[in-house]
C-alpha cells in the first residue's frame, strides 16, 4: 500500500498521460469526513501568478497519485462543468481538518492533527491521521476507522485506535493493513 | 536494423539525391505525439521560420549524411505541434521523464532510433534505458513512459559508445 | 539632498509592499486539506 501526506499532494502538477502537458496544479485536497474515500481536487492553474482554475477534479479521474505528480488519462479528465460533484459542490460546508485536535475516546488528548495520510491505491481513500502531541514535539499516526468522529474542531478517535499508533508512515501502512475496519474493507 | 542517436546525428548534411544539393543539416528531430515515432527533421532556420523535411522524404539515413528522396524538398514549419518541436518548447531531450504512476525517474541523456523507419527504439535516461514502446507521450511537461510495461522495456545492452553505433555505411538496396 | 532621502524612501515602500502582495498572493495560491460530506449534499 503507498500511502502519501495530503500535504504533499498540494502543488503537485497535474499531468495527461494522453500529451505529457501538465494541466493544472493541486489546490485543496477534499475527501468525505465519513466515508474517508478521496472526492477530489480543486485545481490552480499553472505558473507563479496564475489564479485559480473553475474546473475541479474528481478522484475517479484520476490515473494515479504519485510523489511528483497527479496523473489523469487526458486533459478531459477534469471536470469542466456538467453535474458538481457530490461533496464539492458546496465547498463552504466542507472543513479544514489540519489543526483539529485530537482526543480519545476515552478523554485523553492525543494532540493535533498536521497531516491526513491517503492510501494512493486504485481507490485513493484518507487512511490516518498524523498527529502532533501536544507536549512532545514528535508526531504520531493514528489509523482511520469508522467509530472515528470528526467535527471541523475535534477528531475523536476510540480508545483501541490509539492502540495502534504507530510513530512513521512506514511502519504506519504495515499496520493499517492489519487495522482496516470492517466499514472501510466494504467501502473497497 | 541500423540505429542511430540523436547526439550523433546532430550536424549531419542533409543532400538531395536530384543534383548533390545541401538542403541543411540535423538541426533536431520533430516526433509524433507519442514520442516514439521521428515525423520530420528539422534542416534549416529558427522558430516559425524552420524548414523541415518529412521523415517519409528520407531515402538513407547514413553514417554521414541523410539522402532526401529524389525531388523531395524542405517544407516550411507547419503546425503548434511542429512548431513546439522546432522551438525547442517540446524536446526529447534533457525531457523529465514520468511515469504513468506520476514518479520522476530522471531525464532524457539520448534517444536512438531506427535509421529505416524512424521509430524510437530506445531513451537513455540517467536511470537506464527505456524501450520506445514504454513510451506514451511527449509534452512540454514530461515524457510519460509505463515502466511497468516490461514487454516493452528496453533489452539488456550495453549504452552506446560513440562511433560503434549508427555508424553503419548506408547499403544501397 | 532632502529629494534623494524621500526617493529613497519611496522605492522602499514599493519594494515592501511589492513583497507583502506576492506573500499574500501565495498564501491565498496554497490549499488545504478539507472534510467534506458528499451525503448531506445528495440529501438536499
Amino acid at each position: 500500500m503507498n500511502l502519501m501526506r495530503a500535504g504533499d499532494v498540494i502543488g503537485l502538477p497535474v499531468v495527461s498521460i494522453a500529451s505529457g502537458e501538465d494541466v493544472a496544479e493541486i489546490r485543496d485536497v477534499v475527501y468525505d469526513g465519513e466515508g474517508h474515500r478521496l472526492i477530489g481536487f480543486t485545481l490552480n492553474k499553472r505558473g507563479l501568478f496564475a489564479g485559480r482554475f473553475k474546473a475541479v477534479l474528481p478522484a475517479d479521474s484520476v490515473a494515479a497519485i504519485g510523489p511528483d505528480a497527479v496523473m489523469v488519462d487526458a486533459e478531459a479528465s477534469i471536470d469542466q462543468g456538467g453535474d458538481p460533484l457530490p461533496g464539492m459542490d458546496d465547498l463552504r460546508s466542507a472543513r479544514p481538518v489540519i489543526g483539529n485536535r485530537v482526543v480519545s475516546a476515552d478523554g485523553s488528548d492525543l494532540g493535533e492533527v498536521v497531516s491526513v495520510i491517503l492510501s494512493t491505491g486504485e481507490v485513493p481513500q484518507a487512511v490516518g491521521y498524523e498527529l502532533r502531541s501536544a507536549d512532545r514535539s514528535d508526531t504520531a499516526f493514528v489509523p482511520i476507522s469508522a467509530q472515528l468522529a470528526l467535527s471541523g474542531e475535534n477528531l475523536v478517535v476510540p480508545a483501541e485506535a490509539t492502540a495502534f499508533v504507530r510513530e512513521d508512515l512506514a511502519g504506519f501502512g504495515a499496520a493499517i493493513a492489519s487495522y482496516r475496519s470492517p466499514a472501510l474493507e466494504n467501502d473497497v | 536494423m541500423t540505429t542511430c542517436s540523436f547526439r550523433q546525428a546532430f550536424g549531419r548534411g542533409v543532400i538531395s539525391s536530384d543534383n548533390a544539393e545541401s538542403l541543411g543539416s540535423v538541426k533536431g528531430f520533430v516526433l509524433d505525439g507519442r514520442g516514439g515515432q521521428i515525423e520530420a527533421i528539422h534542416v534549416d532556420g529558427r522558430g516559425k521560420r524552420s524548414t523541415v523535411l518529412d521523415w517519409s522524404s528520407v531515402r538513407a539515413f547514413g553514417a554521414d549524411a541523410v539522402m532526401a528522396t529524389p525531388g523531395a524538398a524542405p517544407s516550411p514549419v507547419d503546425g503548434d505541434h511542429a512548431i513546439a518541436a522546432v522551438r525547442g518548447t517540446v524536446s526529447m531531450l534533457g525531457a523529465r521523464v514520468l511515469t504513468i504512476q506520476g514518479q520522476e525517474i530522471g531525464n532524457v541523456d539520448d534517444v536512438e532510433f531506427d535509421t529505416e523507419s524512424g521509430a524510437v527504439v530506445l531513451v537513455h535516461t540517467d536511470h537506464g534505458p527505456l524501450g520506445g514502446a514504454q513510451l506514451r507521450s511527449l509534452g512540454s511537461y514530461a515524457l510519460v513512459v509505463d515502466t511497468a510495461d516490461t514487454q516493452a522495456a528496453a533489452p539488456p545492452v550495453d549504452p552506446p559508445v560513440s562511433g560503434e553505433r549508427g555508424t553503419d555505411a548506408y547499403q544501397p538496396g | 539632498m532632502s529629494v534623494l532621502w524621500w526617493l529613497l524612501l519611496a522605492v522602499v515602500v514599493a519594494v515592501a509592499v511589492m513583497v507583502a502582495l506576492v506573500l499574500v498572493y501565495r498564501a491565498r495560491r496554497s490549499g488545504s486539506v478539507l472534510a467534506s460530506r458528499p451525503t448531506d449534499q445528495g440529501s438536499r
